[in-house]
């Protein structure tokens, strides 16, 4: 299987929203789509999906047009809902039906995943009720009632959306900032279900603003500034093409001196602890010998490449600086 | 065809979870109880308060000329209604009516029916969930489908209140020996029975293509809303214009010549005009199916418009989209920005 995207394009009116967008996932893997707020990412996502009609380009899957309806396709979308009003367990029962999942193995795809994302309580009140002995014997008089989904935290609210994403057990999954508003403890949980997800060979296209998410999970990245693709490539390549240019320093005592001789860019400082930026590796193992020679005691010495969070901060402010 | 199969893939679910949902709405079962209660108590409670204070009408008596040629003297009289006697003047009187009790009917069916499209559409849309239906349904399907399952629970609710009031009448009937019965008036003459076929089908026909033009309507003006506070506004446009048509109808209904053969022709109106009309003699055949074609190329027309913009309508966020620039969204064949 093989995830093509060619050459996508939108405009409204005058205005190019996505201009020439093209990416390719040729084995499963996660596929990160980067950019600044408005560059174009959830716009493409929707041309991807086909609910947006696109002016140029195509998206194949396994060689032919993607058709939704076809492909076992999963989707989070950033902006999230359920009916505030309606049953939960209906609305997911509604969503298994519309993605082709007959109604007796949604039920137990259903109980499957509420246990996991503990949200059980929510989706078989009479259960959790029948756990507590004084929710068993309020159950004995009076059934409790199922929840809605406006009786939800947004955390809860968004396990439930999680799982409508995932009942389908689907090939290729499109998530748009999946972590967003989630405690330390869910996001972990998420994280693990992700991951479990990539393990299983699924074919994974990510939108974020948390760079470290992304680069936990994805081989793969294009940063997107206003409609144009400004970086794309493989995340270990494009961070090795940067070289190793981030050092952390940390001493016992005051190194300012021989920083300033080494040329090394100051970045932030706190006590002892520096962040500096380098040349590459010759500049950094000079500042070293400073040190070295100097007599300052060197706790620690990391040269790293750039995070994906600098990257993109340099990709985009780039592109931003006026000519 | 395989194209628009494709774009109803998934009407049947969409079809039966937003009909079982609006069965399970507290509000509608609470009100269609009302409705029901209201129907089974209306004719006893007409019974009661009338008894004694509606004269029966007066027989006109005409006399017959007394036999020839030795037979027995005679007098024969006749019974003439009131309405023959004074015929003129009451089949303007009962056009009126008819006109009226029609064109409540289809008013009280037409807001109640653009009030919940245009709710379960722009609901979808405030609760921020077309995006994740819309990569398992097309846009096609979710309208058609909210538009069908209204419709059944309409015909559902009111096949009920319709029940409700028959059983009322027929219990009226027996237990109390209401006159003001439905069923068996003074005279025994049954007002249903007087009823035709063919004005039955004219009047549901008229309401079926009344209720896909307003309905389709309702699912675009649902559509443009983003936001919970627009809603109102919204079924207000088309309450409006359900309210308008119903006000036009009955003053033509009131008139009648060419004013409400006119009316009957013309498209929204004519949902409320053409089947009454009929009904009381004032629109032959031939120009109620001519009624009908205008209708239900207004219906085409809207339902090409609602094809073309309903899936740019669906994502879009922003204020309400205004009617000139869905048009101009149409123009654009849906993929211009608002």
């Amino acid at each position: 299987m093989s995830l093509i995207v060619s050459n996508l394009r939108k405009k409204y009116g005058d205005r190019v929203v996505v201009d020439s967008l093209s990416f390719e996932m040729p084995r499963p893997g996660v596929y990160a789509l980067l950019g600044t707020n408005g560059a174009g990412k959830t716009t493409s996502i929707r041309m991807i999906l086909g609910m947006l009609a696109r002016d140029g380009g195509e998206v194949l899957w396994n060689g032919g047009e993607l058709n939704v309806g076809e492909c076992n396709v999963g989707y989070l979308a950033e902006e999230r809902g359920l009916y505030p009003k309606y049953g939960l367990m209906d609305q997911l029962i509604y969503f298994a039906a519309l993605r082709g999942v007959p109604k007796a193995e949604a039920k137990r795809r259903i109980a499957r995943w509420a246990e996991r994302l503990e949200v059980e309580e929510y989706l078989y009140p009479e259960k959790a009720a029948a756990q507590s002995s004084a929710g068993a014997r309020r159950a004995r008089v009076k059934k409790p009632r199922p929840k809605l989904a406006d009786q939800l935290s947004k955390g809860n609210q968004q396990k439930i959306q999680f799982i409508t994403a995932l009942i389908s057990d689907p090939e290729l999954i499109i998530l748009d900032e999946p972590l967003s508003g989630l405690d330390p403890v869910n996001t972990d949980l998420f994280k693990t279900i992700i991951r479990e997800e990539i393990d299983a060979g699924k074919y994974l296209i990510m939108s974020s603003h948390q760079m470290a998410t992304v680069e936990e999970f994805c081989t793969d990245i294009t940063i997107l500034d206003r409609s144009k693709a400004v970086l794309q490539g493989h995340l270990s390549e494009i961070k090795k093409s940067y070289g190793r240019v981030n050092l952390y320093l940390k001493t016992e005592r005051e190194a300012d001196e021989q920083i300033r001789q080494s040329g090394a860019r100051l970045l932030s400082r706190k006590e002892y602890e520096y962040r500096l930026k380098v040349s590459g590796e010759e500049q950094a193992n000079f500042l070293l010998g400073l040190l070295t020679r100097a007599g300052v005691p060197v706790i620690c010495f990391d040269l790293r490449e750039p995070s994906l969070h600098e990257i993109f901060v340099e990709k985009v402010g780039e592109v931003h600086e006026p000519a | 065809m395989s194209r628009l199969k494709q774009n109803l893939s998934g009407l049947g679910h969409v079809l039966s979870f937003s009909f079982i949902q609006l069965l399970k709405a507290k509000g509608n079962i609470i009100s269609l109880a009302v409705f029901m209660l209201l129907a089974l108590v209306s004719v006893p409670a007409a019974s009661v308060f009338s008894s004694g204070s509606v004269p029966a009408p007066e027989p006109d008596y005409e006399y017959a000329a007394p036999a020839q040629d030795g037979e027995h003297l005679s007098v024969s009289y006749s019974v003439v209604s009131h309405s023959e006697h004074i015929d003129g003047r009451e089949k303007g009187a009962d056009s009126y009516f008819v006109q009226l009790v029609y064109s409540i009917l289809v008013m009280m069916v037409s807001i109640m029916s653009v009030s919940y499209i245009t709710g379960a559409v722009a609901e979808e849309k405030t609760s921020k969930l077309v995006e994740l239906l819309m990569v398992s349904v097309k846009p096609l399907a979710l309208i058609v489908g909210k538009i069908l399952s209204v419709m059944l629970y309409m015909l559902m609710a009111f096949a009920l209140v319709a029940l409700c009031f028959v059983l009322s009448n027929v219990l009226s009937s027996v237990f109390l020996n209401s006159s003001v019965s439905f069923f068996a008036g003074a005279d025994g003459v049954s007002l249903l029975k007087n009823i035709r076929a063919g004005t039955v089908i004219a009047a549901l026909v008229s309401l079926l293509l009344g209720y896909f033009t307003f309905a389709i309507a309702a699912g675009l003006f649902g559509a443009a809303c983003s936001a919970t506070e627009d809603v109102q506004g919204a079924a207000g446009g088309c309450t409006v214009l359900i309210m308008l048509a119903y006000f036009v109808s009955v003053v033509a209904g009131a008139f009648g010549g060419p004013m409400s053969t006119v009316c009957s022709l013309v498209p929204v109106l004519s949902v409320f005009c053409a089947p009454a009309q009929y009904a009381v003699g004032a629109l032959s055949l031939p120009l109620l199916c001519l009624s009908w074609a205008i209708q239900a190329v207004c219906v085409a027309l809207l339902a090409l418009l609602c094809a073309r913009i309903y899936a740019g309508l669906l994502i879009y966020r922003g204020g309400r989209v205004r009617l000139w620039q869905m048009l101009r969204m149409a123009r654009g064949g849906g993929k211009e920005a608002v």
